[in-house]
């Protein structure tokens, strides 16, 4: 779900990069230093993900993961892990334009925020409850994809509705597949080492200085 | 000196067998002068058949380097490992900074 170099007009791609920009800055203040081998080893896995096709007809579509990567670094770390991810793709596999670099950092970083925000506040004490909002958030990561993705090439002067229907159509077996991994993964996370589900706060709290 | 009698009629017979003679290899020579529809038909169908056996080859060969160059393009392990490296890479180091940030703040 990328966007290719020459299909978004100028204006929409520095209006991506403009606002990708900011929300980089945004998270890269937040992130605590001990968490930077947890994003690290999720942005990894996002970026490989996109490896691992789907066939669906003629053509084949792949995991995309914003809704996990969300879900596992919280709303602070998302962003820029999605970004750095689209980036590395962008260059080495060819995933997307560098010029519609912003424009996909959007499409997928939102999402990943948000579905960060929705696991946080869905994910409970038990693990049946960890699971059915890791399914939620996995699955609803896509979607909002798909959504942003619409939106995007509706500025570029395609019809909302004809290509929100058209990607999330082709995306349907996708959402349910990551609905099942973001389940297996963070049920396995929560048996296995609960306090990594439990991201530092939004607000970093800083410490005052000494004197 | 008196001629050797040896009269004409021996004469004449002698030179048509010798004219009859040379006639044979005559002929054979006027038969490999001719442009017959043997040889030299076949050869140029022969000619033809090799070239469209090549352009069939050559049409071969350049489906198959389109189905390679399709297959280059795709990302590869090499991508891969290069990608995970580069992450890891980016975030050791802003790790780094960041400690050396801390140990400075915990100097001062």
């Amino acid at each position: 779900m990328h966007i290719s170099d020459g299909v978004l007009p100028l204006s929409v791609s520095l209006a991506g990069f403009a606002v990708a920009g900011l929300g980089a800055a945004w998270s890269l203040k937040k992130i605590n230093q001990e968490d930077l081998p947890k994003i690290a080893v999720v942005t990894a896995s996002f970026f490989t993900a996109s490896l691992i096709h789907l066939p669906l007809g003629p053509t084949s579509v792949h995991l995309l993961l914003p809704g996990l990567v969300g879900a596992l670094l919280g709303p602070s770390a998302a962003f820029i892990s999605v970004m750095v991810g689209l980036f590395l793709q962008s260059i080495l596999f060819q995933f997307g334009g560098l010029t519609a670099l912003g424009a996909n950092a959007l499409i997928m970083g939102i999402p990943a925020v948000l579905c960060a925000f929705l696991f946080r506040s869905c994910k409970g004490d038990t693990l049946k409850r960890c699971v059915f909002a890791g399914a939620v958030a996995g699955g609803t990561g896509t979607l909002l994809s798909g959504i942003f993705l619409a939106f995007m090439l509706f500025t570029a002067g395609e019809s909302f509705l004809g290509v929100a229907k058209v990607a999330l159509a082709a995306h349907l077996p996708v959402m349910i597949i990551e609905a099942a991994v973001s389940a297996c993964t963070l049920s396995f996370i929560f048996r296995v080492k609960p306090d990594m589900l439990h991201a530092p706060i939004l607000l970093k709290v800083h410490e005052p200085s000494s004197g | 000196m008196t001629k050797t009698c040896i009269p004409f009629k021996v004469k004449m017979i002698c030179f048509s067998i010798a004219i009859l003679l040379m006639a044979p290899p005559a002929f054979v020579g006027a038969e490999q002068d001719k442009p017959a529809s043997g040889p030299e038909e076949r050869s140029v169908m022969q000619l033809a058949e090799q070239h469209d056996k090549i352009l069939g080859e050559l049409r071969m060969i350049k489906r198959e380097i389109a189905l390679l160059r399709q297959e280059a393009a795709k990302p590869g392990i090499k991508d891969m490992v290069a990608g995970i490296g580069f992450i890891f890479g980016l975030f050791g180091s802003a790790a780094f900074v960041m400690s050396r940030r801390n140990q400075a703040a915990g100097k001062e």
